[in-house]
């Protein structure tokens, strides 16, 4: 909204004298409020099709979203909605099919009843179905990802499947519980939930991977991940682009390849890495909401009521106080601080992104196995932090040597 | 409920619960582990060489003594065969300074090293009260992490000492990293974390070797050793100082201890992905350098995020992000393996260089400076307008 100093002051753009919106300390009225949030989008997603197109002829855009049910990713549902109807108007365009994909997260129910119809995600996605026809829609439960095979599981302390008739929901629950702190579990649900939307995009052959986060998130996450030890990732995970995906074949925590992984890996123990390296594989990832502030995301949204009254009320980032440090994470302290810097400084939180994006990707021949970003080969030998005196430390032996380091502060606390 | 017992010794009772990692210690334990910690740091560092003249940066403050406290143990146990000096630095602050200098001369004695105290009225011809009485209380903060900078090299010059060491734990550390990426400045974001800076383009180099040391171990440290230091703040630098850095860091650490260390190690993962590789380090970001503001949080001052934004509004407008971020999509080319699409690449219009900083001499004074003038002399220039001319000597 307006700050008192514009109030009054026509809309800079198209001179309408009704501009209740403050867009980058200038009046706008509705329609070019949106209008620049939604030419921000759709320029991030025509750097994606030039950047990711393998031909002159025109293709199919075939991209899956996730959605949270949070207001950017609605907000990027809403947009790519758009598109897709203004693309299947014209003749001349190709294809836009784009997939949204929400994680179900609930972990509280076995796995029989959260893919019925009417677990409370399903219920929440069957309302945005019918708000967003021109859009695709499918619920995937978190449990899905012990299936899949890009996050190495024989390094995390994941039961196996055969064990005490357990079901993957339960294993998964059990999992989270075996963590240290609120923090480890808030990254490794962020990272599950990003494998499963890779993984969905990468079974059925879309063409990229889109997720909503605004700048601030974008900051944020920088600043997450940064106080998680995993600096060393941050130009991959806010950059654009293509991101590198490996896949460990034969050992899904499942377990169906159990006993062909072992039998291969007694054979070949040495050459490890270079099988790894014929299963990696380039996909893109894509942020198309990066150049939009959470205020404006939020504004945004406050538009089209009917879409906003679909986004469930958010009790927890209200800006109330803290209750207790204990049962926050590090995810949610970060959000908490940018919450409060975007409003006064919103050239703090671009410029966060701007310089994680000018950091260097360095490639590597190792991938952790866990967060599926390069590991780095220089940084434990120059790292003289810790004296590894501590007994807990040595006790995985090589497998730790396999995950990065903020993977194993957050698997080891 | 029976005392609990160090998980070190198993024997004595524990008395201190490690803020770094919630390890129940006795003290005796808890004291041999910061020591082994820091000469850790030294050793693998190689910080030092036998029979090299190190200056102390004193300030009488917690950091500083807990340095040359530690530094003096672990040159006798461990025969580093260093000739340890106390440098210390006189702003001229009344009722701030010279108390704690007090300390410092205490401290000579009883570490039996030699002390070298500089003022910044024989070195810049101002002290910092009269630098207040001339600019007011806003800003004065800026002059004197500008001058006390210059002034510890000067100072060991003066010595004939060619290293500084200053008392910088991993929280300063962590909170410049912090800074240096919500500035947007990948030059000090490379080079902030170096365990030494300046060198070889100086004659002085400085080191932290508390680098990896939380501070409220610095501070338990000080307490179980009673230490004699002194804790009273800057009567020039303001006192609140919320959605800080420094604020962030410490309930970043209130949720992971570990958070910290993890930023530190994420800081120095990060410098050698910058443009310039980590390469090149200087000393001069540490503003906050020692023998300065003795309590923790008054080394920024106040209102540094809206200093921080209306510079950043200076720089770019917000429609810079589109093509900054795309500008550096291809992966590096050292790694042979991996399996390139056919991408198209964007037009050349978004590779601007990223600029990077050369460091030359200062035109006046000779110091470091990657402008034609060092920041110390232009922000003399502006102070000596009122003055009969008067130059840097030294």
């Amino acid at each position: 909204m307006a700050g008192p100093a514009l109030a009054g002051r026509p809309c800079l753009r198209c001179k309408n004298p009704d501009a209740p919106y403050e867009l980058r300390n200038v009046a706008a009225c509705q329609d070019c409020f949106i209008d620049y949030v939604d030419s921000k989008a759709v320029k991030r997603l025509t750097v994606l099709q030039r950047e990711t197109r393998t031909s002159s002829r025109p293709e199919p855009r075939r991209y899956v979203a996730g959605l949270s049910f949070g207001p950017s990713s609605t907000v990027l549902t809403q947009i790519l909605d758009k598109q897709a109807r203004y693309h299947a108007s014209r003749k001349g365009s190709s294809p836009f099919e784009p997939l949204v994909v929400h994680i179900d997260t609930d972990l509280s129910n076995s796995n029989s009843s959260s893919s019925s119809a009417d677990a409370p995600a399903q219920r929440l996605l069957a309302k945005y179905r019918e708000r967003f026809p021109n859009v695709s829609f499918e619920c995937v439960h978190l449990s899905k990802v012990l299936a899949l095979k890009t996050i190495d599981w024989t390094t995390l302390p994941v039961a196996a499947a055969t064990a005490a008739g357990e079901d993957d929901t339960e294993r998964l629950r059990h999992f989270f519980d075996s963590l240290p702190s609120v923090t480890s579990r808030a990254d490794c649900l962020r990272l599950f939930v990003r494998h499963l939307l890779l993984g969905v995009a990468m079974e059925r052959s879309y063409s990229a991977l889109l997720l909503g986060h605004s700048t601030t998130a974008l900051a944020s996450l920088t600043l997450s991940e940064v106080a998680n030890g995993r600096g060393f990732a941050v130009p991959w995970q806010i950059n654009d682009g293509l991101f590198t995906v490996c896949t460990y074949g034969g050992r899904s925590a499942d377990g169906d390849g159990a006993g062909a992984g072992a039998g291969a890996g007694a054979g070949a123990q040495d050459q490890d890495d270079d099988d790894d390296d014929d299963r990696k594989v380039q996909f893109p990832v894509y942020y198309p909401l990066r150049e939009i502030l959470k205020a404006e995301v939020v504004t945004y949204l406050g538009t089209t009521p009917s879409v906003r009254d679909l986004v469930p009320a958010d009790d927890a980032s209200s800006s109330s106080s803290v209750v207790s440090h204990k049962d926050q994470s590090i995810e949610e302290v970060m959000a908490r601080y940018f919450e409060g810097v975007e409003g006064p400084y919103s050239g703090i939180v671009t410029n966060v992104v701007r310089t994680a994006g000018k950091l260097d990707r360095l490639v590597s021949s190792r991938y952790c196995r866990l967060c599926g970003i390069t590991l780095d080969e220089e940084g434990d030998s120059t790292w003289a932090g810790e004296l590894g005196d501590d007994p807990a430390e040595g006790a995985g032996g090589s497998d730790v040597s396999k995950l990065c380091y903020g993977c194993k502060r957050s698997l080891g606390g | 409920m029976p005392p609990i017992t160090c998980v070190r010794c198993q024997t004595n009772k524990a008395v201190v619960k490690r803020p770094k990692n919630h390890h129940k210690l006795c003290r005796e334990c808890f004291i041999t582990v910061f020591e082994d910690e820091v000469h850790h740091t030294i050793v693998s560092s190689k910080l030092f060489y036998p029979g090299e003249k190190v200056a102390i940066g004193a300030s009488g403050g917690k950091d500083s003594t807990v340095l040359a406290s530690v530094l003096k143990t672990l040159n006798e146990r461990h025969k580093y065969e260093l000739d340890l000096v106390l440098l210390s630095i006189d702003e001229g602050i009344k009722g701030y300074r010279d108390d704690s200098l007090e300390t410092v001369k205490r401290n000579a004695v009883q570490y039996d090293m030699p002390l070298k105290i500089v003022g910044y009225d024989e070195l810049y011809g101002w002290t910092m009260d009269q630098v207040v009485e001339t600019i007011g209380k806003k800003g004065n903060c800026t002059y004197c992490g500008v001058f006390r900078r210059q002034a510890l090299d000067r100072g060991a010059k003066m010595l004939g000492i060619k290293h500084v060491v200053t008392g910088h734990n991993a929280d300063d550390v962590a909170e410049t990293v912090l800074m240096n990426l919500l500035r947007g400045d990948l030059p000090r974001l490379s080079r902030s974390t170096s365990i030494v800076t300046g060198g070889s383009l100086n004659d002085v180099k400085r080191s932290k070797p508390l680098k990896y040391a939380y501070e409220k171990e610095i501070v338990l440290y000080a307490h179980h050793k009673k230490l004699d230091y002194f804790s009273t703040e800057c009567i020039y630098s303001p006192e609140a100082f919320r959605g800080t850095a420094r604020s962030l860091i410490k309930n970043l650490e209130k949720v992971r201890p570990s958070a910290i260390l993890d930023i530190v190690r994420s800081g120095e993962d990060m410098a050698r992905l910058t443009p310039d590789k980590g390469q090149g380090a200087c000393a001069c970001d540490e503003s906050e350098g020692m023998g300065g503001c003795g309590s923790a949080n008054a080394r920024t001052s106040g209102n540094e995020l809206a200093q921080m934004e209306s510079d950043i509004k200076k720089q770019h407008t917000h429609d810079d992000l589109e093509t900054e971020i795309t500008s550096d999509g291809t992966p590096k080319a050292s790694g042979d393996d991996v399996v390139k699409l056919p991408v198209r690449q964007r037009r050349s219009k978004d590779s601007g260089p990223i600029q990077l900083q050369t460091l030359g001499k200062c035109v006046k004074c000779g110091y470091m400076s990657s402008q034609s003038m060092c920041q110390a002399c232009t922000l003399l220039e502006s102070l000596n307008k009122n003055r009969p001319e008067i130059s840097i000597e030294g």
